[in-house]
């Protein structure tokens, strides 16, 4: 394995965990399932790191493996999502577990379960923005324009509003 | 709940779950995932591609073997057609989706393989079963010499009847097969991808 190449994805991997996390959970049904597909991911931008040509950042290029790897998780069937044995290296912990959930993470869960009502394409624009990326990375990640994305993060934002104030 | 409430929350994530890898370990399994998934691809290319191979010069050494000339046409048929087979498996298989590529480009990807895929699955009742089948049943003719026997020798020839019940068997049972994959599996997600395009392109 080369050394240098093992040290810059494990670099990107520690900045980008979290945000890849929660790209992956909006995916996902359960912290399993999030696991599975952010061992997928993890596994394909290993794979094609060496092809890196830096022509975009390194996180917006480990944000488009995501999105991509994700779509092409949900559109798998069920039986060929099984085919890897879960990482042992990798374990996700939730914290307080023990505790009544308190009133942040209930409305982190409410916010996660509407991103999950969103179709996959709103999905991937809310997701990235949430990410507090500015449009302009956006638009590398996804393809669309500027404008495009302004606007459909408007009438995102308001869809996501109804649906938590619905259930607030 | 206000707009700048909603990045606050999302990011909130670490507070209450948290992704944590042991470095050395996991670039170990990412390693030995992607060698077993290498393996993998490899062991289905030896299946589809190198099955085939093997297939050649058999079918080549029929051709020269045979004294019957039907029996030759039959078997440089065969070995003609799993050329055929193997170059359109290969170039089928160029069109993958590559996941670096911009989101929107990845679904015109996915699109354009999952296409590609439907339309060989849709046509392998004639680039597949049939060139295969007339191969054999050419290749069957000319080894049990028919066209030198009347017609009730024919019918009296056990050979024959088993020869056609396995080739139409095979060839119903490899189409209805396509025709299943195609179905369940290649057009809802075609249907998936076409949709999130719309959708992507659509500004409001």
């Amino acid at each position: 394995m080369n050394k240098d190449l093992e040290n810059t994805f494990l670099n990107a991997l520690e900045n980008s965990k979290d945000k890849l996390l929660r790209i992956c959970s909006s995916y996902t049904k359960d912290t399993d399932d999030a696991k599975d597909l952010f061992q997928e991911v993890l596994i394909n931008i290993w794979q094609a790191l060496p092809s890196f040509s830096g022509n975009a950042s390194m996180s917006t290029w480990m944000y488009r493996i995501t999105l991509n790897v994700s779509l092409r998780y949900r559109t798998k069937l069920h039986r060929e999502k099984k085919r890897v044995s879960p990482f042992k290296s990798i374990a996700i912990e939730q914290i307080d577990v023990h505790n009544p959930v308190n009133q942040n993470q209930e409305k982190l869960i409410l916010l996660r379960n509407c991103v999950k009502t969103l179709n996959d394409a709103d999905r991937a624009i809310i997701t990235l923005y949430l990410e507090k990326l500015p449009y302009k990375e956006i638009s590398n990640i996804t393809g669309l324009k500027e404008n495009t994305i302004a606007v459909k993060v408007k009438r995102i934002k308001k869809k996501l509003l109804n649906c938590i104030n619905d259930k607030l | 709940m206000i707009e700048n409430e909603l990045i606050q929350i999302w990011q909130s994530s670490p507070k209450h779950e948290q992704i944590k890898f042991e470095k050395s370990k996991l670039m170990i399994e990412v390693q030995s995932c992607l060698d077993d998934f290498d393996k993998g691809i490899k062991r289905r290319d030896w299946l589809e591609i190198g099955a085939a191979i093997i297939t050649i010069p058999i079918f080549a050494f029929q051709a020269y073997k045979q004294p019957n000339t039907l029996a030759k046409v039959g078997a440089v048929w065969i070995v003609l057609y799993i050329f055929f087979v193997i170059y359109k498996l290969l170039k089928a298989k160029k069109s993958k989706p590559n996941t670096v590529d911009t989101y929107l480009a990845y679904l015109n990807q996915s699109k354009a393989y999952l296409q590609t895929q439907k339309s060989l699955l849709d046509g392998a009742l004639y680039w597949y079963i049939l060139p295969c089948l007339i191969g054999v049943f050419i290749m069957k003719i000319g080894v049990l010499d028919l066209f030198n026997k009347s017609w009730k020798e024919i019918i009296r020839i056990k050979m024959v009847w088993i020869s056609l019940s396995v080739i139409t068997v095979t060839g119903v049972f490899a189409n209805q097969l396509n025709k299943w994959v195609v179905k369940k599996q290649i057009t809802p997600r075609l249907k998936k991808v076409n949709e999130l395009i719309r959708l992507l392109k659509t500004e409001e």
